[in-house]
């Protein structure tokens, strides 16, 4: 039973995948059967739309979730009155969304139901807080959507499980180096550096620690590129509030050519940039850090693409265990699931 | 007219709304859609009642935990018009609409349970009793507000679900207990819909209730008070803006509160130094005026005031280029909007800055003159503001005290003639104005 236990000390993790049909649903159902079976109070939503038997995009056919009995979810009125189990109404959400209100629920009898949460990341932090302090759950599981990583903040969930496969490359060299490049994001460094609270709170804003220990805001005004180079001269690091995006990523790039310094960011999904950047710049500049970091527990591969076509698992498992160096699963293969 | 076609009068009244502390969401939503009063009885009732549970419950603060818990009670309160209708016309109710039944009849509950042991009166307000209800919809007596079709709603379903257990897969099974589940929604529903009424009573006290707490924790946060109804005379002691009050508070400073008396037939004209705070005070007066047709406390130390059946104010540039209307024609269009309603008989109240400021002024002083001898009528009150020298007009004067020992004093003085006070050179000379132009224009003064 591969890293269940491992997952047992965390209060919550999403599940987030790299592409749609890299095996997230089936990842789910898999933690929903081994947790179950060791009797810890289970809570589970979705950002998205999961366990709806044909897939909304490509049209083909999807694995559904199955509930036992006890376990807390949450879900859209619309999808609530569909489900075929029967449920324990716990919460009605007060506000309204394209599906209606959420309804947090308890399954009284065991069966297939299609999650949909609440959606903003906000919402989400609330839901997990009303489960967790009122009805007791003890671990959360999110389920991620498509490229929507921001569920997946330690802000918001204490561990993360990958899902990856052969419907994002069928070239394995090619899977296993963008997989390998998600994961060396989430297991960016803690910085050792203290940012100080007024900046904390605001998302956005870059700001400059100097030799000195000052802490500086820089490119506040509408205009970036008014920027004296005296001050980059004492800087050691680099604070960006918001998004890190390719042209941010560059900018800040050019400006500091020649020093070294440390970018902080405050969690890996505020990444946007592309690999290539990122590799020249922690090259050029400096380490990129994080504020928050995510635990990353297991990185999960669906061999199978959405056309049929098939991967070698092993060589797919091996490859990807040793360019991360983190235990990789192909939960459908056999061994796991008897 | 509604509370919420007031919300955007520029008068600041959004913002005494945003202040209240409302525990649901539905509550506030009842509050912008609550007709403004419009009769002495209808208001008197609601001071009434607002004001001795003020007095008794939030002035002292020994409440303050048990009003707190009523806060959190009423905050699971939650619209739900549309099943208690679905209710009166005979539907089946779902279990998500049974949860809300049963959401409400606990709020009740509860909010029932801690006014009668706290004993804690509210005058003309009285909560249904619904515990025969809330027994059908917890028969387990679990008073926690989830909500499923229970098995001790039946011995049959009991016995399929624990079959059901064993034989996850069954169809059977599962087609049986939703047969018995259905006639159980059936059943409840019907047994519900006989207190329909009842139901929909609760819903809107509990939301009064919650107004009534949140304008009461109003009155003592924004130091309100409650007023005196009269039938033509309005007085204000001490009145002020909430708003300003408390931006002046961040900065350290102090609000310099301002008394004003005014009645119907007398129109009342005012006149003071520029940056007297004649606007604000024409505002704070409008203002005043809605919270109190709305039951909310009011922004004076203590005040009388006349109930009227409209507010019209003329305030501001009112230049509307999309419409193609200059400053004087956007400003004729309201005035003529006020004469018109005057001429109509009903209770009317016009707040009118500055009228006819944008044309010269010996057309401009005519005019204002006879405004005020046309509004001088038996069922408007007016309060006109003006920098014009007018005389013989049929009204009662104030002046803003203006520059005494080099600070602006607000408070109102009464004044005989008509002679209007001579300070926009000293104040625009306080703002630190070029002062060539100003030295120029004294002396022009000085030559005439």
């Amino acid at each position: 039973m591969p890293f269940i236990d491992e997952l047992l000390i965390y209060d919550s993790v999403s599940i987030v995948g790299l592409e749609k049909n890299t095996g997230k649903t089936e990842c789910l159902n898999y933690l929903l059967r081994r947790i179950d079976s060791v009797d810890k109070k289970l809570a589970i939503t979705s950002v998205g739309l999961d366990g709806e038997r044909i897939d909304q995009v490509t049209g083909t056919a999807k694995p559904e979730i199955f509930l036992r009995e006890g376990v807390i979810f949450a879900t859209s009125e619309k999808h609530f009155k569909q489900n075929a189990l029967h449920a324990e109404i716990l919460d009605l959400s007060e506000s309204h969304g394209s599906l209606g209100r959420v309804v947090t629920a308890r399954s009284i009898t065991s069966g297939k139901i299609i999650l949909s949460g609440p959606s903003s990341t906000s919402e989400l932090k609330e839901w997990m807080e009303t489960v967790r302090f009122k009805y007791r759950a003890d671990i959360c599981i999110i389920d991620g959507a498509l490229s929507r990583m921001s569920q997946a903040s330690p802000a918001v969930s204490s561990a993360i499980i990958l899902t990856t496969g052969a419907a994002l490359s069928l070239n394995i060299n090619n899977l296993v180096f963008r997989s390998a490049f998600v994961v060396n994001l989430i297991r960016l460094p803690k910085t050792d550096r203290v940012v100080p609270e007024f900046s904390e709170g605001s998302s956005r804003g870059i700001w400059l620690f100097k030799k000195d220990g000052q802490f500086c805001e820089i490119y506040s005004g509408n205009n970036p590129d008014s920027i004296s180079k005296d001050i980059l001269t004492d800087a050691v690091a680099v604070f960006v509030g918001g998004a890190l995006t390719d042209r941010l990523l560059k900018k800040i790039k050019g400006d500091f050519n020649g020093l070294d310094i440390e970018l902080i960011i405050r969690d890996f999904t505020r990444i946007f940039a592309s690999e290539r950047n990122v590799f020249e710049f922690t090259r050029d500049i400096g380490k990129i850090s994080v504020l928050q970091k995510s635990k990353l527990v297991a990185i999960c591969v669906n061999p199978l693409a959405p056309n049929g076509a098939r991967l070698d698992s092993t060589r797919l498992c091996d490859e990807l265990r040793a360019a991360t160096g983190y235990p990789v699963y192909d939960i459908f293969k056999d061994g796991y699931e008897n | 007219m509604k509370i919420k076609h007031i919300l955007s009068s520029q008068l600041g009244f959004r913002y005494i709304l945003d202040d209240l502390d409302l525990a649901s969401s539905f509550s506030k939503q009842m509050l912008y859609d609550s007709s403004i009063k419009l009769t002495t009885k209808e208001i008197s009732a609601g001071y009434e009642q607002l004001g001795d549970f003020f007095t008794k419950y939030v002035s002292k603060g020994s409440f303050t935990h048990t009003i707190k818990a009523l806060h959190r009670i009423l905050s699971s309160l939650r619209d739900i018009r549309g099943t208690l209708a679905k209710l009166a016309q005979g539907s089946v109710l779902d279990d998500i609409e049974l949860f809300e039944i049963k959401n409400l009849l606990i709020t009740n509950e509860e909010t029932k349970t801690i006014l009668e042991e706290t004993l804690i009166g509210i005058k003309n307000f009285e909560l249904e009793n619904l515990a025969d209800l809330l027994g059908l919809l917890d028969p387990e007596k679990s008073g926690t507000n989830s909500f499923y079709i229970y098995e001790a709603y039946s011995i049959e379903l009991a016995g399929i679900r624990s079959r059901l257990k064993e034989n996850r897969f069954s169809a059977e099974l599962s087609y049986q207990a939703s047969l018995i589940e259905n006639r159980i929604r059936r059943e409840l529903s019907k047994k519900i819909s006989l207190r329909q009424e009842s139901l929909c009573l609760s819903l809107n006290s509990l939301a009064s209730l919650d107004i009534i707490i949140a304008k009461a924790g109003q009155i003592s946060r924004l130091g309100l008070s409650i007023p005196s109804i009269s039938k033509h005379k309005s007085s204000y002691h001490g009145l002020f803006n909430p708003e300003i009050k408390e931006l002046l508070m961040k900065e350290g400073k102090i609000y310099q509160k301002t008394d004003i008396e005014f009645e119907t037939l007398t129109p009342l004209l005012m006149t003071g130094a520029n940056m007297g705070g004649k606007t604000l005070t024409l505002r704070n007066i409008g203002l005043s005026q809605y919270l109190f047709q709305c039951g909310f406390g009011i922004p004076a130390d203590s005040a009388t005031i006349a109930p009227v059946s409209e507010v019209l104010i003329s305030m501001g540039d009112m230049q509307n280029i999309y419409r193609g209307l200059s400053s004087f024609a956007a400003e004729m269009e309201i005035l003529n909007m006020i004469l018109t309603a005057s001429k109509s008989g009903k209770k009317l109240l016009a707040l009118i800055d500055e009228p006819a400021r944008s044309t010269n002024p010996s057309e401009g002083t005519a005019l204002v003159k006879a405004l005020i001898s046309t509004l001088a009528k038996p069922n408007v009150t007016a309060i006109i503001s003006t920098h014009y020298n007018v005389s013989d007009a049929p009204c009662k004067r104030i002046r803003v005290t203006g520059f005494d020992k080099g600070k602006m004093n607000y408070a109102f003085v009464d004044v005989d003639g008509a002679s209007v006070p001579h300070e926009a050179i000293n104040t625009a000379r306080s703002l630190g104005v070029d002062n060539d132009w100003l030295d120029l224009a004294e002396k022009m003064i000085e030559n005439n």
